[in-house]
């Protein structure tokens, strides 16, 4: 079920109804209400998958209580590997194992050792790598004494499968959510118009800005050989809307929905096209996930508290995994290693941490300085993309070349160019609106507030008629392939 | 929980309300689709030929010059695969229809998605493409409309436009005074800008790449084949035609699309013992075109005075045969 069908849009009511005036009584109803609205969301995919999502819950629960019960260390230690080995090789088969064969085909083929190979037919079961990362840091925090095994199915099912976070994120901890789900929820007005906030103008970013980017961003990377550089770059530029605009509606989405139901999901995106460097831009970008792998990755293997090469030996490792994580393909592993280059100047200066602040606090308009630098990030961020959206590194590079030949003074031109003006205002639009809210949660939650009533709920009409319009191309979230 | 519903219920009576005008507003305006299929309703006893075919048909054969009684059901960008549906939902309803003119251009065979025409064709024949129209786009008339189109209506001048006859997302000089008759509308008078050597080429361009990059050409003809079986089997002549294009666009059009595209045509002609006739390189004046490819009124009439002529062969030929 997508966050932006009819479907759920008849879902959502009916499930909010039940929750607040049928189960409201008891709070294992509502979790029950909520793990089966979960399962009948995810089984609206491809029910077959919702076998491998109940097993992976069981699995880390009863590991959990295993390694909770368990008398000595090696007990606990073979209870931990067997959920993190189990996992992993779900990962592995389901995602990863076309890619290792086809990589390792290519390897012999490319000394002389021409080998006959064959792939697996199998089907990326949607949000594996999510809720897999769910239960591994669950299991993670048992082992290292950090939270106690959750004795309740129900609580733990909900904690992996919440539907509003169970497909693409944002990726929860125990600590954080589980203690929400075991805790009574009371219905709070404000929490709820914000949650109906998030939820519009997490559509707003997908409908109106990533789909309609996605089309002419497709467009020109379908066939960039016989475009301009210039046209090119409008292509990259297109997609570092697309994929902000998707993921990060996505999250709104769920986060506003979340919200609905008395929980607080963790912020996953912060406005990381404002970020004045690359360690800024981390800082706010799938924030859950890059938290995820610093707490379970990098801090493991020293963290930043061991010497520079070593420092720089995690960061690669980390930013190469995090590419790697995203998808079986070379072109994420390579846009990983180039975050992580982007990003050495900053780890060999130690100045990572140098603005941790929002841009432009308190003020209207950035300094010059810190505009230079956003203008810097973004561009660098623009690159980047070009290699997640490429099919080979071959073609990244090509791409990216062209954007540099002469042609990057021709004259943008490409099928369909002529309709472009109307989405160059709605990008406009959203990078203001973006920036007039960059200083809460989300764009549209604090500043309306001030506006009359009238002004605001206008301003709310002109989205909601935006989606209408635009909401015919219902594109895919892109990170439901992750 | 009181306060949250009845502000729910609050902020959503004005969006329902808008909505629902809008969208009744837009139903109930005429276009130049609902005009062909009012004008095939009040023919159809009547028709005797049909005319089928993109824009180059939609603006260039006048029906109205034709002996039998004729009705122009082309229309913009559409594809042979609409030409042949249309006629299949309409064809039991036409007792007289004896002859089916359909348009094939150098790029016909290449493309079948008309794009966000796909949704007019099911407004007006309820033909969903592929069925692929996304249910919100079937009961809204809004998607069927460019933003611009839909802010205009906010501007009473070219509200006042459209209302003569509100013919949609169709160029500005086409005429929209004169009333449809058979279903016909048309270009005035000569776009000049467009007649330029930049523009032939750019035009050619689009057609070349096209016929390029299609990847659909053979389930069209083979949808064209089927389509002129049932027309034989149901004893109507369908006959294949190409429109006249200016002659320098012409030179930018690939001679070697040409050559195949002439070479299947001849083979589907012999295969069906049907008709073509290509006027494609018919010589006309320069004056008699809108832009590169598409006549004008003067020559729209002009060349349908030829269709004519050719028709009353193929009507006696039909009449000893049957």
């Amino acid at each position: 079920m997508l966050f932006n069908s009819i479907i759920f849009f008849i879902f959502l009511p009916i499930v909010f109804i039940l929750y607040w005036f049928v189960v409201n009584k008891k709070l294992s109803w509502q979790n029950i209400l909520l793990l089966v609205s979960s399962y009948f969301f995810y089984a609206c995919w491809d029910w077959r998958f919702l076998f491998l999502l109940v097993f992976s819950t069981l699995l880390d629960y009863f590991t959990g209580l295993k390694m909770a019960d368990a008398k000595n260390s090696t007990v606990k230690k073979f209870w931990f590997w067997l959920s993190i080995s189990v996992n992993l090789g779900f990962l592995a088969i389901f995602k990863y194992c076309n890619f290792f064969i086809e990589s390792f085909a290519e390897a012999l083929n490319q000394s002389g050792v021409q080998v006959n190979y064959s792939t697996l037919n199998v089907i990326l079961p949607v949000g594996i790598s999510f809720y897999t990362f769910h239960g591994l840091s669950y299991v993670i925090d048992i082992y290292n004494n950090k939270i106690k095994a959750e004795k309740n199915y129900i609580d733990y099912a909900v904690f992996v499968s919440f539907f509003p976070l169970l497909v693409a994120g944002p990726i929860e901890r125990a600590t954080h959510l589980l203690p929400q789900i075991q805790r009574v929820r009371l219905f709070n007005y404000e929490n709820a118009i914000n949650g109906l906030k998030q939820i519009l103008w997490g559509l707003f970013k997908k409908i109106v800005i990533a789909d309609q980017c996605a089309v002419f961003a497709n467009t020109i990377f379908n066939s960039n050989e016989s475009l301009s550089g210039s046209t090119n770059l409008l292509g990259a530029l297109f997609f570092t809307f697309q994929i902000y605009g998707d993921f990060s509606g996505y999250s709104d989405i769920a986060l506003g929905t979340a919200r609905l139901f008395g929980v607080e999901l963790l912020q996953n995106f912060s406005f990381p096209y404002f970020s004045r460097d690359i360690s800024e831009f981390w800082r706010r970008w799938h924030i859950s996930l890059s938290t995820w792998f610093r707490d379970y990755l990098y801090i493991p293997l020293g963290g930043s508290k061991v010497g520079l090469l070593k420092k720089i030996r995690n960061t690669f490792i980390i930013f190469i995994i995090s590419g790697f994580w995203h998808g079986a393909n070379w072109t994420f592993i390579f846009w990983g290693f180039l975050n992580a280059l982007y990003i050495m100047p900053s780890i060999i200066f130690k100045t990572n941490r140098n603005n941790l602040n929002i841009v432009a606090q308190g003020k209207i308009l950035p300094t010059i300085k810190d505009f230079l630098s956003i203008c810097l990030t973004f561009l660098l961020t623009i690159f980047a993309w070009v290699f997640f959206r490429s099919e080979s590194i071959g073609f990244a590079f090509q791409f990216i070349g062209k954007i540099f030949s002469e042609s990057f003074f021709d004259t943008i031109k490409f099928s369909g160019f002529e309709t472009t003006k109307p989405l160059f205002v709605f990008m406009l639009f959203f990078v203001l609106i973006e920036w007039l809210g960059r200083e809460s949660k989300f764009a549209i939650e604090n500043f309306t507030n001030k506006w009359n009533v009238w002004i605001r709920w206008v301003f709310y009409y002109c989205l909601i008629l935006s989606l209408f319009y635009f909401s015919d191309s219902n594109q895919q979230f892109i990170y439901f392939q992750f | 929980m009181k306060k949250f519903i009845k502000k729910l219920v609050l902020f959503s009576i004005p969006l329902f309300v808008l909505v629902f005008s809008t969208e009744l507003y837009l139903y109930n305006m005429k276009t130049s689709y609902s005009e062909k299929i009012d004008g095939l309703n009040q023919n159809k006893d009547k028709i005797e030929m049909l005319v089928l075919g993109n824009s180059h048909e939609a603006y260039g054969i006048n029906p109205n010059k034709l002996d039998c009684f004729s009705f122009n059901l082309a229309h913009v960008n559409q594809s042979l695969y609409f030409d042949k549906r249309i006629t299949l939902k309409h064809i039991d309803r036409l007792p007289n229809l004896k002859y089916v003119l359909i348009g094939l251009d150098f790029h016909s065979l290449y493309f079948s998605d008309q794009g966000i025409r796909n949704i007019w064709s099911y407004y007006s024949h309820g033909i969903d493409y592929n069925n692929d129209l996304p249910i919100s786009t079937k009961y809204s008339r809004v998607k069927g409309y460019t933003l611009g189109i839909i802010l205009s209506f906010f501007k009473k001048k070219i509200s006042g436009r459209y209302d003569k006859i509100g013919i949609v997302d169709v160029e500005n000089d086409v005429n929209l005074n004169a009333p449809m008759q058979k279903g016909w509308f048309f270009y005035d008078g000569i776009n000049s800008n467009q007649m330029n050597a930049t523009n032939y080429f750019n035009r050619a361009n689009d057609f070349n790449a096209t016929v390029k990059k299609s990847n659909v050409h053979y389930e069209v003809q083979k949808d064209l084949e089927d389509f002129i079986i049932i027309l034989k089997n149901k004893k109507i002549t369908p006959i294949l035609i190409s429109t006249p294009c200016y002659s320098e666009f012409r030179e930018n059009i690939s001679k070697e699309f040409r050559l195949k595209n002439e070479i299947i045509i001849n083979n589907i002609t012999k295969k069906y013992n049907i008709q073509y006739w290509d006027f494609f390189e018919l010589p006309l004046k320069k004056s008699y075109f809108y832009n590169c490819d598409h006549l004008n009124y003067q020559g729209a009439t002009f060349f349908t005075e030829i269709i004519n002529d050719k028709l009353k062969k193929v009507h006696i030929n039909i009449k000893n045969i049957y």
